[in-house]
């Protein structure tokens, strides 16, 4: 199986105005391609943190970063851009749609972010946003806007919007907090569903219940705890 | 409100060019009037030349030079008609010069009714368009102005701003009439001349200069002269103005495409977060403070017709059939466009500043 994200050593440190914080202290983690990875621990713990470096939106302060092979903590901001685009799918607690687009406009929006080739007309553009919020079953709402859908919903659009560009693998971060139970299920099946499909999902979450079949990591004060059984 | 803002500040740059553009067509259509021609007349006077005074002999002597076309050229006198103070503060001027030679002042101005005055009563006169107005007088009527009564033979179109006394404020009647009324006998102001065939007006300027010393060659230079030195001060104040209104449109654009990038913070880090590049950005937020300015920009250019309009009723002007010039449109369609992108150009910069990781921890 192919090494997808490969941290070794991994250290972030904030400075806050002269104090410093270190949220990473030495983290390693390895993911390998199609595995759905649960991320657990408690608040503050460095989970968000360690899945911005994971999402190529920071670089670690000190240590090694490979993602799909390419180390990025020497990476260009531009390049770093481009990566994000091509290979990563981000769902947020908070949903993130754009409010003034419609739900059809929202899960476009990525595959304006392409460039060279992988740019795809308009029309390839709208068809490919109307079969992945199809997959998430909402057909039905394409000329919404956001504000119009509930919590569940508007997940599902994110999620159809981290599909759109076919990524490597999908980060979400606490994808389920913001949602009931009815829609929580709904959300982990989706996910579960694109995991099946061959992509690897990496979450953070608090509840256990939706760590069902997956690969559980344990973060407390920047590092990973040792699993119980090893 | 900073659409209001900005379509006031471009009402207001609009009205203000219309202005200067009727300012100027006018002065061009009162400089059109002294094209071609050359005034000889008294040291020190100038353009209209009511103040210069020389014999009628003296008159007679240079149009009889061989640089002069003498069939073409006129004695003539200007008088300022004493209390025809017309309502825009306008004087109504009597041109007085030889029945024939009218063309040698109106030039080619289009003259309804009758466009020469020979053969005509000794009380005769082709008045401007102002005049017309002033006295309220149609061609065949019978005007009377101190005790005196004219009759009206021919009206001249409309050619300037009625600045300085030109054609439009004028009244041309027979020259010995002129000096009858204004008790000049053998006394005119200037000649009207027109170069004779094969002299250029520098030869004529010349020989005249050397000739007569004394005495000035008024040209179409020296008119340009006097205009842009009108203009220029006209112009400095206008266009300082125009900074400044354009300025303020500026700073208003610019204020609420800061607050706009200040509320989409978390839209914007959402965006980098989903590999949307700086430039992209950029351009995004330099289009948002376009549209809102061409917005603000197009309602104001719509207004500004109406809007001039209505200040020339105010000002008591009848008859208002004005046009929107389009060179002036022209102008302030740049400038907004101008305006919308520099006020777009820091909120831009700031919204690059934006850290996706920041704006997603943003609540
Ligand atoms: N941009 C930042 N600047 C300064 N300190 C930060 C920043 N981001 C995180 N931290 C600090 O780093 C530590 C880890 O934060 P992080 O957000 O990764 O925790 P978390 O595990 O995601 O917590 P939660 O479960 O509450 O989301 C915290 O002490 C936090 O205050
Ligand atoms: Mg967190």
């Amino acid at each position: 199986m192919q090494n997808l994200v490969n941290g070794k050593e991994l250290w972030k440190t904030y400075d806050l105005g002269g104090v410093k914080v270190n949220a990473l202290r030495g983290l390693n983690i390895t993911v390998d391609e199609g595995e759905f990875v649960s991320i657990m621990g408690p608040s503050g713990s460095g989970k968000s943190t360690l899945m911005n470096l994971i999402g190529c939106l920071d670089t670690p302060s000190e240590g090694e970063l490979t993602i799909d092979g390419r180390e990025i903590s020497s990476m260009k901001e531009s390049e770093l851009t481009k990566l994000r685009a091509e290979k990563i799918g981000f769902i947020f607690q908070t949903f993130n749609l754009l409010p003034a687009l419609s739900v059809r406009d929202n899960v476009e929006f990525p595959m304006r972010n392409m460039s060279g080739d992988k740019k795809l007309n308009k029309s390839a553009r709208r068809a490919r946003a109307e079969e992945c919020l199809e997959s998430v079953g909402l057909s039905h709402r394409l000329n919404y806007l956001p504000a119009k859908l509930s919590g569940g919903e508007r997940q599902r659009v994110a999620i159809a919007r981290a599909l759109v560009n076919k990524p490597k693998f999908i980060l979400a971060d606490e994808p389920t907090g913001n949602l009931d139970t009815e829609s929580t299920e709904n959300i982990m099946k989706l996910l579960h569903d694109i995991n099946d499909g061959g992509t690897t999902v990496i979450m953070v979450t608090h509840d256990v219940e939706t760590t069902q079949n997956t690969r559980i990591l344990k973060i407390r004060d920047g590092v990973i705890e040792p699993n119980k059984g090893d | 409100m900073c659409i209001i803002g900005v379509m006031a500040c471009v009402l207001l740059i609009g009205v203000i060019n219309v202005v200067m553009y009727e300012m100027v067509s006018g002065l061009k259509g009162d400089l059109g009037t002294v094209h071609g021609k050359m005034y000889f007349e008294q040291n020190g006077t100038n353009y209209p030349p009511a103040g210069s005074v020389i014999t009628e002999s003296l008159g007679n002597e240079v149009l009889n030079k061989s640089v002069v076309d003498s069939q073409k050229s006129t004695n003539a006198l200007f008088t300022p008609l004493q209390g025809s103070q017309t309502g825009d503060g306008g004087m109504t001027m009597v041109v007085g010069l030889t029945p024939g030679r009218e063309g040698a002042y109106i030039g080619n101005t289009t003259v309804t009714g009758k466009s020469s005055l020979v053969g005509e009563a000794d009380n005769a006169v082709i008045i401007g368009s102002e005049t017309a107005k002033t006295y309220n007088s149609t061609v065949g009527s019978t005007i009377t102005v101190n005790n005196e009564s004219f009759k009206v033979v021919g009206i001249m179109k409309k050619v300037g701003s009625g600045w300085p006394l030109t054609i439009d404020s004028s009244m041309v009647m027979s020259l010995a009439h002129a000096q009858n009324i204004s008790d000049r006998k053998g006394l005119v102001s200037t000649v009207i001349m027109v170069p004779s065939n094969g002299n250029s007006e520098q030869t004529v300027e010349d020989t005249l200069q050397s000739a007569y010393p004394k005495y000035d060659v008024y040209t179409e230079k020296d008119t340009q002269k006097t205009i842009d030195k009108q203009l220029k001060e006209v112009m400095i104040f206008m266009n300082m103005v125009i900074i400044m209104i354009f300025a303020v449109s500026m700073v208003l654009i610019m204020n609420v495409m800061m607050m706009s990038v200040k509320e989409k913070t978390k839209d914007i880090g959402t965006m980098r977060a989903l590999g949307t590049k700086k430039g992209s950005i950029m351009l995004l937020i330099i289009y948002e403070s376009l549209i809102l300015s061409s917005i603000g920009g197009i309602i104001g250019i719509l207004l500004i017709s109406p809007v001039y309009s209505l200040l020339g009723i105010l000002m008591g002007a009848t008859n208002f059939n004005f046009v929107l010039p389009t060179s002036v449109i022209i102008q302030v369609a740049v400038i907004v466009l101008v305006i919308g992108t520099f006020s777009g150009l820091l909120p831009a910069y700031l919204a690059n500043k934006i850290s996706p990781i920041e704006a997603l921890r943003y609540e």
